[in-house]
């Protein structure tokens, strides 16, 4: 990871980097995903639990 | 369990805030520590990237802040060099070689920015864990936005490419300016369900 990949300038100059990115592209090589991790209820739960915390807090 | 930065800033004082966060450690990478300390919240403010903070869910019902890890998400670019042929833009983008009459020559990518767990939690999260996180926030993104790929950028580091590439990233480019790895990982699509 790296802060300068928020600004960096990722232009891909090489033909085989394209390439490649292709291959990737072209896969059906797809991860399932938990999507209950960031539910709306999930969410929910997150921020009451965070706002009972904060209601305790004397400085929040 | 997840809490974004944007909500905690909502909820709390800015200075409430950076208490919370300032007790992040990250003894593998400083750029983690320091982003999530330094950067995190101005990024915030102005949008140029989302922050998601993964607290622990039994310290906060017992009225404790305890960040286990973070990260940040944010859009980013990969730009196609001059000369690709038609039939290559076509298959990156995924429908055209063309965008407005004139040759397309970006595409989209959700960028995790910054992904890291706290040193002083660190038996408490793996590094997969937060990932899944990450690479759902993203999926209810791209619910509303649409796009095809999440892109990293990570140290030359065999650990770090093993742990991307195990968790279905692929390698395809290193940055000969900075020497970083770049990879990237497909997301579903409605044709790949």
């Amino acid at each position: 990871m790296a802060t300068i990949s928020f600004d960096k300038d990722l232009t891909i100059r090489e033909p085989e980097a394209v390439s490649k990115l292709i291959e990737v592209l072209s896969s059906n090589e797809v991860r399932p995903v938990n999507k209950k991790l960031t539910s709306a209820k999930e969410m929910e739960r997150g921020e009451k639990l965070l706002k009972q915390c904060l209601s305790n807090s004397k400085s929040s | 369990m997840l809490i974004q930065l944007e909500k905690f800033l909502e909820m709390a004082s800015e200075e409430k805030v950076s208490e919370v966060i300032s007790i992040f450690k990250c003894e593998k990478d400083i750029d983690i520590e320091n982003f999530i300390k330094d950067k995190a919240i101005q990024f915030e403010k102005k949008s140029k990237s989302r922050t998601s903070l993964i607290m622990c869910e039994e310290a906060l019902a017992s009225k404790q802040f305890k960040v286990l890890g973070y990260f940040s998400v944010a859009m980013q670019t990969l730009k196609i060099p001059e000369g690709t042929s038609q039939s290559q833009i076509r298959k990156l983008d995924g429908l055209y070689a063309k965008r407005g009459g004139d040759t397309i020559v970006d595409i989209p990518a959700f960028l995790i920015g910054q992904l890291g767990k706290n040193s002083l939690y660190k038996d408490n999260i793996s590094g997969d864990v937060i990932l899944e996180y990450a690479i759902s926030s993203i999926c209810k993104a791209q619910e509303y936005v649409g796009g095809r790929i999440v892109f990293i950028e990570c140290q030359d580091n065999p650990k770090l490419i093993d742990f991307y590439s195990n968790n279905g990233f692929k390698k395809f480019r290193k940055d000969p300016n900075d020497g970083l790895i770049q990879m990237i990982r497909l997301l579903e699509s409605d044709d790949k369900k």
